[in-house]
């Protein structure tokens, strides 16, 4: 239907405005007239409705909201006494938080208008130039028509891009904005108003006081990513070795019992690993029972101990997965070029060291970057099994076992530093971010794509 | 030459035998704790600490509490409920979002193909803690906190980011197949009903699966958006309020009694669609 | 004519969106007038009003809520379950939401004052809540001059422990108690702070100054500061003390530990695990090296703080007030063994022969406890706390780095952010 007759090249908006008719001019002010001229009712209507929504919403609230985030608030909330009920009456002042939010949200809705506008000016733009060409005008069965097929993917990803904008876009640029405000525990909302301060919070936490605490915690944070990735890819691919070994019987009994462990909630299995490791859990009572120890083993109080049980515990979690995984790809393996190498005399160890293992290292990869960056902001491991502690006095709101990303939690939950944990979160990111863009561009499954 | 074999026969009966050995142990460790929660859920004495492992009285007690709702502040069932009717719903819209954007993002061709990718790839990577709160005001606005839809809502908009496993699958079919129904004259929409979809079997089973594993194991964000509106909390939240400082020893069992009763269906389920998971991750790899 | 036609439709629709806009104008502006209205509604007493009250309290608070509603049949409260432990934290989420009234520890009153969440009791209520409550009680719902709150139970630690094993006199020192037995007892993990940070205080030191409200007012980087955090690494040594968290209590029953040191809100649980061994006392005296002093202990307030943002703020003080009042005091103590803070509730014959309740109350006085701080900063006062006991008494800190610890945390805790 729309071969691409009309080319790429496409006359220029100040040329449609110049040679265009009235209803084409006046789809520069009023959105959609274009299409009315031309019988297109329906989009029309859609695109009109957009911009009259969008004006109402703009003059009521959307001025207001843009205006104060220049500000963040003037007004403090206040006590007035009121003489009649002989107590204080509030009067509501500005939230800063909410007016950040609120403002941040206003400038997507801008944006989202910008680009519906682009969209009328195309959609005039085509009109214009199917009637220049002298062939009909899509009719509003032909538009619907190519959402099925041209346009395919604007169906498929206008809702779910929706979501993303206003549920993970917006709360994202929120959170971006805060590192440059005061927002910390002496300018709580609702009474206090904070402001913005420009870069001086990145310069507390990479220069000032929080430095001492940044970046062991950011070494460590590193470390555990590192091993809890490669013991658990590691181990795993043993044990599904192990349970494929020739002659194993009751493969999928063995399965089994480490896919059970996948399957209770972490939440679960990490608080009673908790409980299990404590000085005076079962592990250490049984322990002493059988006179292996006299004082119980400080799994999660001390601070070395604690990052090995956290590996360990990890461990218990990961291995099945990759185990299961791996299991998949050695089963699906070149039995053939198995046994070319093994006529030609390799042994296990070989066969394991340049066949299977670089099979499953190839697949896994993609996810084994995943898993890496999952560590990174693993926080469940860390919150459940150790809160964070053993503490750690030259640290500030942190403990010896405490990730960037708890760190950041607690930053937030305890100490109500918003503006630092804002930071942090920052950070973290630009940390993952560049890594595993460089890892996705020098992996085959990105090349592909 | 026999002697030879024979040596080869019995050395494949050690290392056979020190397989078992070795999974033996294993199993042991990783069974342990689980048999444990079982355990400690039967246990009628103690709190959640005790220095042995066999409880020294069974009981069903601990379960009874949890069914019961004896205290009139732990509605198990009805969060047992509201987590399969939210898992249920999101699982179904997730599922949809998550193959419809992996579908666009592989197959078809458009200008801002290439940057969605790579935006998406490093969304995925804030750490979410901070946008909480946001997320939280965003649904106040639309008047949706404290209710299972907003629950569906959080969770499907999530999926929109986690089509990269599936993208990796739909990589795989090969384009021929789209080019020749092109050629029979079938509309995209055609293709990705009549042929992709019906390819994609391991790839949706993956995918709703962990859609619908989700919401038995979220406790932060689900206990910030439902706040303290007990009685539509689910299981997650739920278990993980009966830990709060000051009911954690008493409620210990009963909380050990709720594990195994949610970790019943899903390893059930996870291990009776297990053979999907596998192929859902590694079919996006494999080329 | 076709061309009419469509500049026709053009026009009607802009007419027609242009009155919905203004509809919604007048439609939010109605709205927001009616939002005065029912602040202005609130002088009367009536209102829905939401409590959030500690799961295991609200049975109790449950039937002392039906009697507020017959006495005020015009107010409708809901009872929810919230925990008092994250007040601040549940509230400022989002204090629009959140209930209009709630337990919260006091030491949170200086933070959620500050930020605006708790709303200043008035005049009259305040001379009611000074006249009827002991004065630690009233200095811990008192900021800044101005109460923030109506206290309904006190807490302090005191020290369990097992007669069969140790006489009241044993427990009069901290020597003679732990060389006779074992205390089991927190200085190596969390939660140290609350047990240990009153040593200083015991030693003569101040934390936040007398009255908990000096952010200068810290000075344990002295002398006795560090006479403190030695006697502290020699507990490490002390063969009588155990370390011991989270399992104090089964190890109490099985023997392992003799005493301990916890607030009223144990002593269900130590009943159950002494029986009828099960001893009460006050805190033991220290020495730190000039001679026996009294070890003290933070006394901690239940407060009933009453939510700024409630749109109805007549009838939830009423509510806050009926809460905290005498007959509701003795409930709690009855039903959940909170120790009283009204005069003549703590007067009663059932609350005088509780054992625990009696050490509490014997702990309540400035000779055995501190009112716990309770300015904002206090949040960034307790992880480090923490950590100093814990590093300290794990040996982490050298005897000779002691100064220099307590210099940097002083700076530290006492800096007041921009």
């Amino acid at each position: 239907m729309f071969k691409k007759s009309y080319g790429e090249q496409h006359i220029t908006y100040r040329e449609l405005f110049k040679k265009g008719d009235l209803a084409t001019k006046l789809s520069f002010i009023i959105m959609g007239s274009a299409n009315f001229a031309n019988k297109q009712f329906v989009k029309g209507c859609i695109f009109l409705a957009v911009e009259v929504g969008f004006f109402a919403w703009f003059i009521q609230n959307g001025i207001h909201a843009l205006g104060m985030l220049q500000t963040l608030g003037t007004k403090k909330q206040g006590l007035h006494y009121d003489a009649n009920l002989g107590i204080d009456v509030l009067q509501k002042g500005d939230n800063s938080m909410l007016l950040l939010l609120f403002g941040i949200a206003a400038i997507l809705l801008c944006v989202v208008m910008i680009v519906m506008y682009i969209v009328n000016l195309r959609s005039t733009r085509h009109i214009y130039e199917v009637k220049a060409a002298g062939e009909p005008v899509a009719t509003f069965k032909q538009d619907m028509s190519s959402l099925l097929n041209e346009r395919f993917h604007m169906t498929l990803m206008t809702i779910p891009l929706l979501g993303v904008l206003f549920f993970t876009i917006l709360p994202l640029l929120y959170m971006i904005s805060i590192a440059f405000t005061n927002y910390d525990h002496v300018h709580l909302p609702p009474k206090n108003l904070f402001t913005w301060v420009g870069f001086s919070n990145f310069g507390n936490v990479i220069t000032g006081d929080m430095a001492s605490t940044f970046f062991p915690v950011l070494s460590w944070t590193l470390i555990w990513a590192v091993f809890a990735t490669v013991t658990c890819f590691f181990f795993g691919v043993i044990l599904a070795l192990l349970i494929n070994t020739k002659g194993i019987k009751f493969k999928k009994m063995w399965r089994t019992i480490f896919v059970l462990t996948i399957a209770v909630p972490q939440f679960i299995s990490l608080l009673v690993m908790h409980n299990l490791l404590n000085d005076a859990g079962p592990i250490n009572a049984l322990l002493k029972n059988w006179g292996v120890i006299s004082t119980s083993i400080p799994f999660l109080t001390d601070p070395t101990l604690a990052k090995i049980s956290i590996i360990v515990v990890n461990m218990w979690i990961g291995i099945p997965t990759t185990m299961l995984i791996s299991t998949g790809i050695i089963q699906n393996l070149d039995q053939e070029q198995i046994e070319a190498a093994e006529m030609d005399g390799a042994n296990k160890l070989q066969i394991f060291k340049s066949i299977t293992f670089p099979q499953i290292l190839f697949v896994m990869m993609p996810s084994l970057i995943q898993q890496f960056i999952g560590n990174i902001n693993n926080f469940n491991v860390i919150f459940l099994l150790t809160g964070g502690g053993p503490s750690n006095s030259n640290y500030y709101g942190a403990g010896s076992t405490d990730l960037l990303v708890t760190w950041l939690y607690n930053l937030t939950v305890n100490t109500m530093d918003y503006n630092l944990a804002s930071v942090i979160g920052i950070l973290i990111f630009i940390l993952s971010a560049v890594f595993s863009l460089w890892a996705y561009t020098h992996t085959n499954s990105y090349k592909e794509g | 030459m026999e002697a030879k074999a024979k040596n080869y026969k019995a050395k494949k009966r050690n290392t056979r035998f020190l397989v078992y050995a070795i999974l033996t142990i294993m199993s042991i460790i990783w069974l342990f704790p689980i048999v444990w929660i079982v355990l400690t859920s039967f246990r009628s004495e103690g709190g959640a600490f005790v220095p042995y492992i066999m409880p020294k009285d069974f009981t069903l007690n601990n379960y009874k509490i949890l069914l019961t709702d004896a205290t009139g502040n732990f509605p198990f069932v009805r969060w047992f409920l509201n987590t399969f009717v939210v898992a249920t719903f999101s699982c179904l819209l997730s599922t949809f979002i998550t193959i419809a954007m992996a579908y666009a993002l592989s197959r078809l061709r458009f200008k801002m193909r290439r940057p969605i990718l790579k935006i998406a790839l490093v969304l995925n990577m804030f750490p979410g803690f901070m946008s909480m709160i946001a997320v939280y005001y965003i649904l106040k606005a639309l008047d949706l906190t404290q209710s299972l839809v907003a629950l569906v809502l959080i969770y499907s908009a999530g999926a929109a980011l986690g089509f990269y496993v599936a993208k990796g699958f739909f990589d795989t079919i090969p384009m021929a197949l789209d080019e020749s129904a092109m050629i029979d004259g079938a509309n995209k929409w055609q293709i990705f009903t009549k042929i992709t979809l019906p390819l994609s079997k391991p790839i949706i089973v993956y995918t709703a699966l962990m859609a619908f594993m989700g919401p038995w194991m979220d406790f932060i964000f689900a206990k910030i958006i439902m706040g303290d509106d007990v009685k539509d909390y689910t299981v997650a939240i739920g278990l993980y309020s009966m830990m709060s400082k000051t009911t954690a020893n008493s409620l210990f069992m009963s909380f050990t009694a709720g594990c195994v009763l949610i970790a019943i269906p899903i390893t059930l389920l996870f291990i009776y669609m297990q053979k999907y998971y596998v192929e859902g991750i590694t079919s996006g790899s494999v080329k | 004519m076709k061309k009419k036609n469509w500049k026709k439709l053009l026009l009607g629709s802009l007419i027609v969106s242009m009155s919905l806009m203004t509809l919604a104008g007048c439609g939010s502006k109605s709205s927001s007038s009616s939002d005065s209205k029912a602040t202005a509604g609130g002088t009367e007493m009536k209102g829905d009003i939401k409590v959030w009250i500690d799961t295991e309290h609200i049975a109790a608070i449950k039937s002392q809520v039906k009697k507020f509603e017959k006495a005020n049949p015009k107010i409708h409260v809901t009872v929810k379950s919230g925990s008092s432990a994250d007040a601040m934290k549940d509230v400022s989420k989002d204090p629009e939401k959140a209930a209009d009234v709630f337990m919260m520890p006091h030491d949170q009153v200086g933070q959620m004052a500050e930020a605006g969440l708790l709303y200043p009791v008035g005049k009259k209520n305040t001379t009611t809540i000074k006249n009827e409550n002991i004065q630690s009680a009233v200095d811990g719902v008192t900021y800044k001059d101005k109460v923030y709150g109506f206290p309904y139970g006190i807490e302090s630690q005191v020290l369990y422990y097992n007669k069969s094993k140790l006489s009241a006199d044993d427990v009069k020192s901290w020597d003679t108690l732990t060389s006779k037995g074992k205390l089991g007892t927190n200085f190596a993990e969390a939660g140290a702070n609350y047990i240990f940070a009153p040593l200083f205080l015991s030693n003569g030191d101040q934390i936040y100054g007398s009255n908990g409200e000096d952010l200068k007012g810290t000075n344990i980087n002295n002398e006795k500061g560090v006479q403190v955090l030695s006697w502290i690494a020699q507990q490490k040594q002390n063969k009588g003390v155990v370390q011991t968290n989270a399992a104090a209590l089964s190890n109490l029953q099985s023997g392992k530990i003799d005493a301990f040191l916890s607030g009223p809100w144990s002593k269900g649980d130590v009943k159950k695990a002494l029986g009828k061994n099960m001893a009460v006392a006050a805190y033991p005296t220290v020495n730190f090296g000039n001679g026996e002093t009294q070890m003290k202990a933070f006394l901690g307030v239940k407060v009933y703080g009453v939510n700024q943002q409630t749109k109805s703020p007549v009838a939830s003080l009423a509510l806050a007030k009926y809460l905290s009042n005498e007959a509701t005091q003795k409930v709690e103590f009855e039903k959940n063994g909170v120790v009283p803070t009204n005069t003549k509730a703590q007067a009663l014959t059932e609350v005088q022969n509780d054992e625990t309740a009696k050490s509490v109350l014997e702990m309540s006085d400035s000779n055995h406890t501190v009112v716990m701080p309770k300015l904002p900063e206090i949040i960034s006062f307790w992880p480090p706390m923490d950590s100093l006991i814990n590093d300290t008494y794990k040996g982490k800190i050298k005897s000779s780095q002691y100064q220099d610890k307590l210099n940097k945390f002083v700076k530290d805790t006492s800096k007041k952010s921009k």
